[in-house]
């Protein structure tokens, strides 16, 4: 098993009901897992998500997790 | 006329009288309202050479045909005038509920000229026009001359004023509506400061013709789309503030006076801890469909105290992750701070983060400030606001800007803007053509004459490489033109610049209320002659190539973070591009065929 951080970003934390800190949540999945079944654990859409960042570097669906890993997932933004 | 009010207000505050005029159909037809009416006013009537705070500038309050028209986010006001941040035009712009009160009203237009004996302030109520004492006014803060004026004036006044910091000058003073709306940028406070006069009041209780009222039906219908977008929900769910994690995730978020572009703090400052912890309701302005306001309070007990607006996304990056202040209660307190005394964030955030950086050189000491300024420091942060704000010790040079201080003290190129003015919350070495933008900008680091996030962050509506030069010079131009005919509009930029048929919606408005037929490419053109207009007004003043120019970090020192790791920005491959494209000549000067072109002679 390996032990990975969650974070959903604006409006992913909303819709996939995150709890209540931006700091996100630890999960647990089996060795071997990838972005994309970290979505499937919690549900999300993949077309939802704009972008996969896993420790402040970009990723896709197809990037395999390591223990201890941070993954954010983040809708599209705007400027403001 | 369908869509103006027809009228132009002149104030001329040396004699106190105010006038009234028609306004000029041709002015309006060429120029529409906003920045592109008010530029081609200040170029024929301003005397190019005054100095930006005495009286021989001119201020103008400008809306546009669109305010308040039933058209998607139409309560929009700008102010414009010579900069006395970067002696550039400036126009700032400002939403709320004061430009619907201008608009009904019955004035397109106010244009204060000369200098007030004493303070003053303007009170508008429909026909009546009165120039009033300030005197209980002058010197307090711009919550409590909102309500002195509201008081002498009748209860529904919409009031737009300026705090201390206007008052004494600060260059980057903002002018504040509503509480917490902020004409905030290029120090139009400034020059209201140094005319004497206070604040703008007006009640409007007219309606504005409209050509086809039935096209303009279809606002709501957008309007509605736009509440079910997943972009738009987040807007009215998280505010700008939002966009913390989205420039972080980018390493786009400056830091550290853009010496970095990820701040580690960032998950304390962004839209889902404001949620947490300090949100009271989201806020709209005058037909809004978005909500991206934050009415906010600090919790009982804790270390700030205080109730107001904010943070928006910028402030989280000028007075959060720039000077590295991760405490979001910190950040807020100074965000309330700068808006009761009257000062933009931004710039405020830009010359402290400079200070800064100033301060671990060595540069600066405590005993020339008046206390340590290092990184982070919250407290030291407050109290050298309040010092520029009342213009106290060292907080008088710094309210002459980054560019001032970063020069007194030795080191110029700690200074992160362009022209002067500070930058925007967008780290241009992860997406260059925002800094092409930021360098040709009319008035320097600014996020209103366009910003390139769609296209070079989210590949809307192509993908585009944010980290290359290519085609960067095409879609800084047709943003810019973009953003001055939307802000001409007197509506908000954030549906209109977010929605890929964004311009096409905007022709169909601003004929559908004009009842004067134009395309996407007609408004494109008429924003090609406004933004020209600007540069030609910059040009008599002496700007040119060597001042579209960005800071050496930017573009000789690589990015520390993420995919821009070891990028910077080439601006000078994209300025060839780009003068080339305009129609300007190798030193960034408007042809004579290229002004003929768009009608300016």
């Amino acid at each position: 098993m390996i032990r990975i951080r969650i974070i959903l970003s604006g409006l992913l934390r909303k819709h996939y009901r995150m709890p209540p800190s931006s700091k996100g949540e630890a999960v647990e999945l089996k060795s071997g897992a990838c972005a994309a079944d970290l979505l499937s654990r919690y549900g999300i859409v993949s077309d939802k998500v704009h972008m996969i960042v896993i420790n402040r570097r970009k990723a896709n669906l197809r990037t395999l997790l390591k223990d201890g890993d941070q993954v954010r997932f983040l809708p599209l933004a705007a400027g403001g | 006329m369908n869509g103006w009010m027809g009228t132009v207000l002149r104030v001329d505050l040396t004699v106190g009288r105010v006038t009234k005029e028609p306004l000029d159909p041709l002015l309006a037809r060429n120029y529409v309202g906003g920045r592109g009416m008010a530029v081609k006013i200040l170029l024929d009537e301003l005397k190019m050479d005054c100095d930006p705070l005495g009286p021989d500038n001119m201020l103008i309050f400008i809306n546009g045909p669109l305010t308040v028209t039933g058209t998607l986010c139409s309560g929009r006001y700008m102010v414009v005038t010579k900069s006395p941040l970067t002696g550039t035009i400036c126009s700032s712009n400002s939403g709320g509920y004061f430009p619907a009160a201008f608009k009904t009203a019955g004035y397109d237009v106010i244009i204060f000229t000369g200098k007030s004996k004493k303070p003053v302030y303007l009170w508008v109520n429909d026909d009546h026009v009165e120039l009033r004492d300030a005197g209980a006014c002058w010197g307090r803060d711009t919550r409590e001359t909102c309500d002195i004026i509201r008081r002498e004036t009748h209860k529904e006044a919409c009031v737009s004023c300026i705090g201390p910091a206007g008052e004494n000058l600060v260059r980057y003073a903002a002018i504040i509506n509503d509480g917490a709306r902020a004409a905030a940028r290029s120090g139009v406070g400034a020059v209201m400061g140094a005319k004497g006069l206070k604040a703008v009041a007006i009640r409007g209780t007219g309606g504005v013709r409209v050509a086809d009222p039935e096209t303009l039906l279809k606002s709501t219908v957008i309007a509605d789309h736009i509440k079910k977008a997943d972009l738009g929900i987040a807007f009215a769910e998280f505010g700008t503030p939002l966009f913390v994690d989205v420039m972080n995730a980018n390493n786009i978020m400056p830091t550290k006076n853009f010496q970095e572009g990820f701040f580690e703090a960032g998950d304390e400052i962004n839209g889902a801890e404001i949620i947490d912890r300090t949100l009271v309701r989201s806020k709209a302005c005058y037909g809004c469909a978005l909500n991206c306001g934050r009415n906010t309070r600090l919790p009982e007990g804790g270390k700030y105290q205080g109730r107001g607006d904010g943070p928006e996304y910028e402030t989280c990056y000028s007075l959060g992750s720039n000077i590295m202040v991760g405490d979001l209660e910190a950040l807020t307190k100074m965000n309330y701070i700068c808006n009761e005394t009257g000062l933009d964030t931004m710039d405020a955030g830009s010359t402290i983060s400079a200070a800064m950086e100033l301060y671990e050189m060595g540069r600066i000491t405590a005993g020339e400030i008046g206390f340590p300024l290092v990184w982070g420091d919250a407290d030291a942060a407050i109290q050298l606001l309040y010092m520029i704000a009342s213009g106290e010790g060292f907080g008088r040079e710094a309210g002459m800007g980054g560019r001032y201080v970063a020069e007194k003290y030795g080191a110029p190129d700690v200074f992160m803007g362009s022209k002067g003015q500070g930058f925007a919350g967008y780290h241009p070495r992860g997406m260059v053509g925002q800094g092409l933008l930021y360098a040709t900008s009319p008035e320097g680091g600014n996020h209103t004459t366009g910003n390139t996030i769609q296209p070079e962050i989210n590949g809307i509506p192509e993908p585009m490489d944010p980290l290359s030069a290519e085609g960067k010079a095409e879609m800084v131009i047709r943003r810019q033109n973009e953003t001055a005919f939307i802000e001409a509009c007197g509506v908000c930029l954030f549906p209109y610049m977010l929605m890929e048929e964004g311009t096409e919606i905007i022709a169909e408005f601003y004929s559908a209320v004009t009842g004067l037929e134009h395309t996407e490419d007609d408004v494109r053109r008429i924003g090609e002659r406004i933004f020209n207009l600007e540069r030609e007004f910059n040009r008599r003043l002496g700007f040119d190539r060597k001042d579209d120019s960005l800071p050496k970090r930017l573009t000789h020192e690589p990015h520390t973070d993420g995919i821009a790791e070891g990028n910077v920005v080439p601006l000078e491959e994209m300025l060839d591009s780009y003068y080339r494209l305009r129609g300007w000549d190798s030193n960034g000067v408007p042809t004579g065929d290229t002004l003929g072109s768009l009608g300016i002679f």
